[in-house]
């Protein structure tokens, strides 16, 4: 099967050195070229708020903000995002003080298992930076590459809109 | 995934000998939203993994009301959603994508990637066609220049020759008196579309009869198709109708899609239909109002 693969690259422990901002922190890490970045943030650097859910892009759950934007980190390599600004759901809020969405998602119920919570969270908090007065349509077309297995969408949306209103007061 | 070697090359010249270099052996990632889940999949395991994403000298977007828009290869579904100026002259690119794949996508997803992935599934693609954008091509023996509709060979397959890769998109002006939309039949609102349609009508100056006409089809075939035998009967003609109807059976006969676990071939091609009755209905329902700077 690794007959034509070159020698050097049968061992899948060659690693590269990398220094990635989390959170506001530097890590310098040893990571493989194959890691992607949700990889990195739960095994290497044990930021479990991150879920790995799908793992191809489809449910969103590995959401976190790259430079201030949502994107999917289970799609993006870690050498990939060297030098950008990685803000995980462990970023939100300071100490014992949380993010007006994350107490918009407790007041409304918007939890249920929890699984997708971060990554709702995460794409709410990139969306309501751009648009602070978003319309209901505009959260669920926000949310559309996330998914709710416990079908809690309605107060998702409630919760969003909560968020958004507190957030312009 | 298989592991490989990451290459970060500064600039184009350096990624085509990269590419020379490693020839059959190398993989050029950008936004890699498709490219990474195919090497999960292990359908795809590249020894050399060559990174344009940080290649700065192709993520720019420039307009001028002549030569028209040039897309830099790099730049993000994301900024063009957001481009006043794509907004304001090809209205067809920000409509189509803010339901391109969900927004986490679009932030890192590339234009110049989605093209090259060769999804006969694209939202952008029919857009392209109809719109006459060119793709520039470099390689190590130098430019060329292709339409898009030239660029595609078969599912997920490309033209694109080994040692190169695809650094620009140019989108000449629209005509006057032209409006292009899109519509697509997907299961969620961003997922790419089971069925699309894309349509372009430039209207005689000041009245409702067709002068031309381009329309292109996307997920019906190995690539994004043309409809050009329904092209040729409308133009001329009052878009109305019995007109719509026929241009509508055309297109669905063109289609020749395949089922997946969701839609039919004979469903598929039924919405082929659907969404061409809705995009003209809809053009002339606006009427020539709908068309942006009209100069009447």
């Amino acid at each position: 099967l690794f007959e034509d693969y070159p020698l050097h690259l049968r061992e899948s422990n060659m690693k590269r050195g990398l220094r990635l901002n989390i959170n506001g922190d530097n890590f310098d890490l040893l990571i493989e070229p194959k890691s992607t970045l949700q990889e990195v943030l739960r095994n290497e650097l044990k930021l479990t708020g991150t879920k790995r859910g799908c793992n191809s892009g489809s449910c969103g759950a590995c959401t976190v903000l790259l430079d201030g934007k949502a994107v999917k980190s289970c799609l993006i390599l870690a050498a990939q995002v060297e030098d950008k600004k990685i803000t995980t759901i462990e970023g939100l809020g300071k100490g014992e003080f949380l993010d007006p969405i994350q107490e918009a998602f407790i007041q409304t119920g918007a939890i249920q298992c929890g699984f997708c919570t971060p990554g709702m969270i995460l794409t709410l908090k990139a969306l309501l930076n751009e648009n602070p007065e978003p319309t209901e349509e505009q959260v669920k077309l926000a949310i559309s590459g996330n998914l709710c297995r416990c079908t809690g969408y309605v107060k998702i949306i409630d919760a969003a809109i909560a968020a958004s209103e507190r957030l312009r007061e | 995934m298989r592991s490989f070697e990451y290459l970060t090359p500064k600039t184009v010249e350096e990624a085509c000998s990269l590419l020379s270099q490693h020839q059959g052996e190398a993989k050029v990632i950008a936004g890699g939203q498709s490219l990474l889940i195919l090497m999960k999949q292990r359908l795809i395991e590249p020894s050399y993994l060559i990174d344009l994403k940080h290649l700065v000298e192709l993520d720019y977007l420039s307009f001028d009301e002549k030569s028209g828009l040039k897309i830099g290869a790099m730049v993000t579904h994301r900024s063009i959603e957001t481009s006043p100026i794509i907004k304001k002259y090809y209205g067809v690119l920000s409509q189509l994508e803010k339901t391109l794949a969900s927004v986490q996508i679009r932030n890192y997803g590339t234009v110049g990637g989605n093209i090259c992935h060769g999804d006969p599934s694209s939202d952008l693609i029919p857009a392209l066609i109809v719109l006459g954008a060119k793709l520039k091509l470099t390689g190590s023996k130098g430019n060329r220049s292709l339409l898009s509709g030239d660029f595609f060979s078969d599912y997920y397959e490309t033209v694109l020759q080994q040692d190169e890769i695809l650094t620009e998109i140019e989108v000449p002006i629209m005509p006057p008196n032209s409006i292009a939309v899109y519509e697509k039949f997907s299961v969620r609102r961003t997922d790419s579309p089971v069925v699309g349609a894309c349509v372009m009508v430039t209207f005689e100056l000041g009245k409702d009869v067709c002068k031309d006409v381009k329309i292109a089809l996307s997920a019906v075939a190995p690539i994004p198709v043309r409809v050009k035998k329904a092209e040729d009967i409308m133009r001329g003609k009052k878009i109305e109708g019995k007109l719509i109807d026929e241009v509508g059976a055309i297109a669905s006969e063109t289609a020749k899609p395949i089922a997946d676990i969701h839609f039919s071939e004979e469903y598929k091609c039924k919405m082929v239909k659907v969404l061409i009755e809705r995009l003209f209905n809809g053009i002339i329902s606006q009427g020539l109002r709908a068309i942006p700077h009209q100069k009447f």
